[in-house]
């Protein structure tokens, strides 16, 4: 499996020229730095949590699944 | 404490939520946006619209100081790193489905050998330079049911074999052709004009396929239906993809798209986007 993992690596790793077009797309880490956020998804449960440990709450809404779409 | 909530999903819960978020809403009228609140629910801060996009994460952090001047000190958090749609772009669930990953945005440079043949000379300008990014990212996830996805995967194992897939696949991949994601603004599958997605096996090697794909979409998209708001869209695709012969199966897939777009008339002056869907067995 080990070697079937490589190969497939290898197979990728060779096609630069598609690889080079989709990093030139794809975002820089520092675009989706708020995707390592721990968000809770429930607003309820954001209020539990907050009272438990005194502080607010940053709540973010929008027309879609935030971290999904945007 | 960070909260990413749907709008519409928070109207219609059931748990308290919905009650806490139409109290915020009535505290401080907006449709969306960010909201700084207590734990008791007392609205502290938000903010909806930015006066200059480009300083926008300024303004937001004036939001997040006028809610903490106001809640007072707090201690930071020390969270552990959360991957919260583990199934983005990679594996595929137990009833066989799977999520690509799509990101997408306006482009510039390239080269002007890949110009497509119905852009004015006037916009050619737009392909020169190296490839590189001319506005923010857009993020999106697109669920492939298992029959889809299956289409994905080869017929026949052997180099040069070929295969059409469904248009209805093809159809769902529309939506990489514009930028946008705002719903009102997304093509939808029924939009495309021309949605076609060919496959051949390149090589057969080690137990590794080895799959090429080559696909072109043209959309108009109505704006919130309005037939006096079109969005005309144009995009051709390269891909490649590992496929495991032994173990049957996708280890990964890369489509890359290149389009163009124009909205409200079919003279006005072309956007370029590009856009990549991906995905990975792990």
């Amino acid at each position: 499996m080990k070697n079937l993992m490589l190969l497939a690596s290898l197979a990728v790793a060779m096609d630069d020229d598609l690889g080079a077009k989709a990093s030139a797309i794809k975002p820089a880490p520092r675009e989706i730095t708020w995707l390592g956020v721990p968000w809770v998804l429930n607003l309820a449960e954001a209020q539990k949590m907050a009272r438990e440990e005194k502080r607010p709450i940053f709540l973010w809404v929008t027309g879609d699944d935030p971290l999904e779409r945007c | 404490m960070p909260a990413a909530v749907n709008l519409y999903k928070v109207r219609s819960a059931t748990d308290g939520s919905r009650e806490l978020f139409l109290s915020i809403q009535r505290q401080k009228d907006q449709y969306q946006g960010i909201w700084i609140v207590s734990p008791e629910g007392k609205v502290l801060s938000g903010r909806h619209d930015y006066k200059d996009f480009n300083q926008g994460s300024i303004e937001l952090l004036e939001t997040m100081d006028e809610g903490l001047r106001e809640f007072g000190p707090v201690e930071p958090r020390r969270p552990k790193p959360a991957n919260l749609l583990p199934f983005r772009g990679k594996g595929v669930q137990a009833d066989g489905s799977v999520s690509l990953a799509l990101y997408g945005r306006q482009m510039l440079g390239g080269g002007r050998n890949a110009i497509p043949a119905d852009v004015e000379p006037a916009q050619a300008w737009l392909w020169d330079g190296v490839l590189r990014p001319d506005g923010p990212i857009m993020l999106d996830s697109l669920d492939l049911q298992a029959n889809e996805w299956a289409a994905f995967a080869p017929g026949k194992l052997e180099a040069g074999a070929t295969w059409r897939l469904p248009e209805a696949v093809a159809r769902k991949l529309t939506r990489l052709l514009s930028t946008s994601s705002d719903q009102s603004c997304m093509p939808k599958p029924e939009d495309a004009g021309v949605a076609e997605l060919e496959a051949w096996v390149e090589s057969v090697e080690c137990g590794i396929a080895i799959l090429r794909f080559t696909g072109r979409w043209q959309m108009m998209h109505l704006v919130e239906g309005d037939v006096k708001r079109p969005t005309y869209g144009a995009a051709t695709a390269e891909g490649s993809a590992v496929y495991d012969v032994e173990g049957k199966s996708m280890r990964s897939l890369l489509l890359v798209f290149s389009g163009t777009i124009r909205s409200d008339r079919r003279d006005a002056p072309i956007n370029r986007t590009g856009a990549v869907a991906e995905w990975r067995a792990k």
